[in-house]
């Protein structure tokens, strides 16, 4: 009786009914496709998912808190550039990830001093900070392109391979333990939540909410900065998006692979697990159309039906 | 229950609609050759013995790039190969991603336009790793020779613009006055054509260049600057424009000031409205031909799966248009 009860609760999460979802499309593409199911593809998936992912970490915090960070895909044009012009002075590998990552924890830093010094909407400041960071990478490379001769330890890091598993893998699997436990298994995780859930409740039991939020919006220009630093790596060369395609599109997917998976965009709500699946399902459609030979232009449309789905069904739930 | 129910089956439903047009989903009529293939499995040339091409096309948003799309997907269908496209929306990652993705799918050659710069490598080195030919297509050629390719095609900008000049000067019976209007100055085509077209006007000294300014490309900044231009010269002869949507918008600006019977357009591209305009009026004289149709990379595709020799560069026919062979080239359904 016990455990029906369980598997009951577990089937009223967004999360197994994005799994199982997961598990059926994998299943069934093998029918129109035999090259789906092949090592080298799910490396090669696992590879294209792991950077949006890894930013949906940190976009994960930030939405918990009720909170949003529009800032991320920029944070990672900032981070590739400087990447690369680091290379281009020969900089020890050690070294550029340093600086980069620190720049990453500072303009994040940035946008949660601004949010919780200021008093200011979170969406309207990094939307500003993003449309600053846009402009000013713009503004050094005057719209064009960069590379320089990057070293192969540098390569490495997002072109390297531990056995047949690449390394954006491996380091996308890492923050997300490392996250799982941040979330779970400590005060400050706990606190996130809290903050998230009532904000009032959560300052009069003496949560240190300004410190929260600060963190918060750090960690997510660090994670951000992350996945920066492996796009760059990978490439070994910097290329300015014109528009609103490009890295300056991860706030959307992102956002989008945390609310799919199941968290609330008025915080308090939403598990590591759903950023992952959710991630996970935008990354498989993408690659699946090709396998499918479908027409490009439907990938998006199709993507804004599933978010409309999993942000209608969220909502019916907390509707009972 | 029965609204999580509903709301799985609607994923579902969703999901197997669109895998079952996947393909034809495209412009109907054109791909054909994709979707008779669909569903059953084909892989590379095993199985129905057909090949698959990819194409990874940098941007779908801009006529140029759609014509691209449309006819090599035409001339798939005519040649009998599968053709996939993948829309890069602008972003070397996207483009990398859908490249891997091809990969994966194990095409049997590779068709890439990029506008990435050194950032596409990456994919360029997968794909010779994974065996597969690539055919470097409209985009940047890499100048490290460290960069494994099959081939690459495209028009010669420099050609076209030396042949724009030449036509020009036998026109002017090499004297007068001339205007020129460049793309955005610092974009690669407009100083390819420039570099073509500078050195062979120059062979004229009674060519005069009373003006040469930049209409960006774009049809009103064109009009604008020639209208500027019109007031502080009294006598043109001919404009010179790099591309027909500038043409286009100099010949608005021309017509306003009325002196159209006195002076000859030029331009570059032959996109379907300069040739419209070539075709039933006056008002454009010529327009270099700037090589759309994905065609000739589909042909060199399908040679290279099936191992054969190809050469390195492959440099498209750039003819000059004008009244006494538009014919040739006007196609009213052409969608550049």
């Amino acid at each position: 009786m016990e455990t029906i009860q369980k598997a009951r609760t577990l089937l009223k999460q967004e999360e197994t009914l994005l799994l199982l979802f997961i598990v059926i499309v994998t299943l069934i593409s093998p029918i129109f496709s035999p090259e789906f199911f092949t090592s080298y593809n799910f490396s090669n998936l696992l590879r294209q998912i792991s950077y949006p992912a890894i930013v949906s970490i940190g976009m994960l915090l930030t939405v918990l808190i009720g909170g949003i960070d529009l800032s991320v895909g920029s944070v990672m044009q900032a981070v590739s550039l400087t990447a690369i012009m680091l290379v281009q002075l020969q900089a020890p590998t050690g070294v550029i990830v340093i600086v980069v990552l620190a720049l990453g924890l500072f303009l994040g830093l940035m946008n949660g001093m601004l949010i919780t010094f200021g008093k200011l909407q979170p969406f309207i400041v990094t939307l500003g900070t993003k449309v600053i960071i846009d402009g000013t990478t713009l503004f050094m490379t005057k719209g064009k392109g960069i590379s320089g001769d990057a070293s192969d330890s540098f390569l490495s890091i997002g072109g390297g391979y531990m056995g047949a598993i690449p390394n954006p893998v491996i380091i996308m699997l890492v923050l997300y333990i490392i996250g799982f436990i941040l979330l779970n298994k400590t005060i400050f995780g706990r606190q996130i939540y809290s903050v998230g859930s009532n904000r009032v409740a959560a300052y009069n039991s003496g949560i240190n909410v300004k410190k929260v939020q600060l963190s918060v919006y750090a960690l997510s220009g660090l994670f951000a900065a992350i996945a920066g630093l492996l796009i760059a790596s990978r490439t070994g060369a910097y290329q300015p998006m014109s528009g609103n395609s490009g890295a300056t599109g991860m706030e959307l997917s992102a956002i989008a692979a945390v609310v799919v998976g199941g968290a609330s965009l008025s915080g308090g709500k939403g598990t590591i697990w759903g950023a992952f699946l959710g991630a996970l399902l935008a990354g498989l459609l993408f690659n699946l159309l090709v396998f499918l030979n479908m027409n490009p232009y439907i990938q998006q449309f199709i993507l804004g039906i599933i978010i409309l789905a999993a942000v209608i069904f969220s909502a019916s739930k907390n509707r009972k | 229950m029965k609204k999580k129910t509903s709301v799985l089956a609607l994923f579902l439903v969703l999901l197997i609609a669109v895998t079952g047009c996947g393909g034809g989903a495209g412009n109907a009529g054109t791909t054909e050759a994709a979707s008779t293939s669909e569903g059953s499995g084909s892989s590379g040339k095993s199985g129905d013995g057909k090949i698959v091409i990819g194409f990874s096309q940098t941007v779908m948003n801009h006529p140029f790039r759609i014509a691209n799309v449309d006819t090599a997907k035409k001339a798939a269908a005519d040649l009998g190969v599968e053709i996939i496209v993948t829309d890069g929306q602008g972003d070397a990652n996207k483009e990398i991603a859908n490249i891997e993705s091809l990969i994966a799918r194990n095409v049997d050659a590779l068709i890439v336009s990029s506008l990435s710069g050194n950032a596409i490598y990456p994919a360029y080195k997968e794909a010779e790793r994974a065996g597969i030919p690539l055919i470097i297509a409209a985009s940047g050629v890499p100048d490290d020779d460290s960069i494994p390719y099959t081939t690459f095609v495209a028009s010669d900008e420099v050609t076209m613009g030396q042949q724009a000049a030449k036509y020009i000067a036998d026109k002017m019976g090499q004297k007068g006055n001339l205007v020129i209007l460049n793309g955005v100055v610092e974009s690669t085509n407009s100083q390819l054509r420039t570099q073509g077209f500078m050195p062979e006007i120059q062979k004229y000294p009674d060519i005069k260049i009373v003006a040469e300014q930049s209409g960006e490309w774009l049809r009103l900044p064109a009009m604008q600057v020639m209208t500027n231009i019109l007031q502080a010269n009294s006598k043109i002869d001919f404009v010179f424009a790099q591309n027909d949507e500038m043409a286009l918008g100099a010949i608005e600006a021309i017509k306003k000031a009325n002196r159209m019977s006195e002076i000859k357009v030029v331009s570059m591209d032959s996109q379907k409205e300069a040739l419209e305009k070539i075709k039933n009026t006056d008002e454009l004289m010529m327009t270099v031909k700037n090589e759309w149709s994905f065609e000739t990379a589909v042909k060199l595709a399908i040679d290279a799966a099936n191992g054969k020799e190809i050469q390195k560069r492959v440099i498209l026919d750039s003819p000059v248009i004008d009244k006494s062979n538009v014919d040739n080239f006007y196609d009213p359904n052409s969608t550049f």
